[in-house]
């Protein structure tokens, strides 16, 4: 997406936020169409039954349809308090059943590099596309980390089971590469 | 902002840490605007991740959300509805049933006070609830009124103040259920009940969220 059709999609999100504060059904089932597919992704990725995630889906919605009132556009992106709601969800919903999700994380320790096209990195240079660019700079099982822990909401001890590693090990290599996400993003 | 500190920030966004540590976490973020601002930013940039995920949702699920609903509400509006109520059961309460029964009982145990309200609502009377002070137990004889799609939730309204929840009831027998010891106190006369209508398993948000179905004020002794 061009950074001019994310803002104006932005704006369309914010304002019909705000319009869902006020009770708005329409606004709502506006907010839903455009971003369902975004927070359902992240539902299924948690609970990939699909009929749960369905579940999941529903209290989302239900949430922000309750809480609508209190999201502040200068605190965050809308796009980024509903996927927080929507990932704080699944990821309780999970923790209170007193499950994990323990599918393995195999050969982390495999540097393998399947870097994206330098030139496609450039041409699609978005600020969208900084996140998949600065991923693809780290270490293979590096980015199979952080993204089971962004989609999967693994803590640090899942994933050192999931990848059969010392909680250590994981920890450290984890820091490392979020220190150099960071200096990437900057 | 220290690397730690940012360590510490992406780790919150990711999820990474476990809930005890999230939670002192939390603390943090509430008082220190710089530390919050390095989660928010985090966060943000994560969030384009979500698109290498996107899956679209069957055509059926939108319709089972907005027919799962609550008549929207949200704080301010929330305190008003309920001073309307508040004042309409003030001003009703002689007509309720508000019965104070004082038993016999040997001297040296305190008196039994039962302590009861009539829930009246638009459709008529959604539910009788009497409490019996000492042993904290409700005894909730509901009405009719359809609870297919919505759980049937009681709150106790202290007079002036906002609706506190005693749970869900049963909407199709009565029931005795016990109220839970910290909010005993809340029970007495000048308070008032209501029951309102809520998602499947209660308020989400621990405030009333639905419709008022009924509700009734304790007589003043």
């Amino acid at each position: 997406m061009s950074a001019e059709i994310i803002s104006l999609e932005r704006a369309a999100l914010i304002q019909a936020l705000q319009r869902v504060a006020t009770g708005d059904r329409a606004a709502l089932e506006d907010v839903y169409r455009r971003t369902s597919a975004k927070l359902f992704g992240i539902c299924l990725r948690i609970f990939p039954v699909r009929e749960e995630a369905e579940d999941v889906l529903q209290d989302v919605y239900l949430l922000i349809w309750q809480k609508a009132n209190q999201y502040d556009p200068k605190r965050a992106s809308p796009i980024t308090w509903l996927a927080t709601i929507a990932r704080n969800s699944a990821i309780d919903r999970l923790r209170a059943r007193g499950k994990r999700i323990m599918t393995p994380i195999e050969n982390i320790a495999e540097p393998i590099d399947e870097r994206a096209d330098a030139l496609t990195c450039l041409i699609e240079g978005e600020s969208e596309q900084r996140i998949f660019d600065c991923l693809n700079r780290l270490d293979n099982g590096d980015q199979v980390l952080i993204r089971s822990a962004f989609f999967e909401g693994s803590t640090y001890a899942d994933l050192a089971d999931r990848a059969a590693t010392p909680l250590g090990t994981v920890k450290s290599r984890i820091r490392r590469a979020l220190l150099k996400l960071r200096e990437c993003l900057s | 902002m220290t690397d730690d500190d940012n360590i510490l920030a992406a780790e919150l966004a990711l999820g990474l840490l476990d809930a005890r540590e999230e939670a002192l976490l939390q603390a943090r973020i509430d008082q220190d605007a710089a530390f919050a601002a390095c989660v928010a930013w985090w966060r943000e940039q994560l969030t384009p991740l979500v698109n290498e995920i996107e899956v679209a949702p069957d055509a059926h699920v939108w319709p089972r959300i907005a027919g799962g609903l609550p008549s929207n509400d949200h704080i301010l509006r929330q305190i008003q509805r309920w001073r309307t109520i508040a004042i309409s059961a003030m001003a009703v309460a002689a007509s309720l049933l508000l019965v104070i029964v004082m038993k016999p009982m040997p001297a040296s145990q305190s008196p039994q006070v039962i302590m009861a309200a009539r829930l009246d609502g638009q459709a008529g009377t959604a539910a009788t609830v009497a409490y019996e002070a000492r042993s904290g137990q409700l005894t909730v004889v509901p009405g009719r009124f359809d609870t297919s799609t919505h759980d049937a939730e009681l709150w106790i309204i202290p007079d002036g103040g906002a609706p506190v929840s005693l749970g869900v009831i049963d909407a199709r027998r009565p029931t005795h259920p016990s109220v839970v010891t910290d909010r005993r106190p809340l029970i007495q006369a000048g308070a008032s009940f209501a029951i309102t209508l809520e998602p499947k398993g209660g308020s989400p948000t621990g405030h009333p969220t639905g419709p008022v179905v009924g509700a009734g004020k304790i007589a003043a002794t």
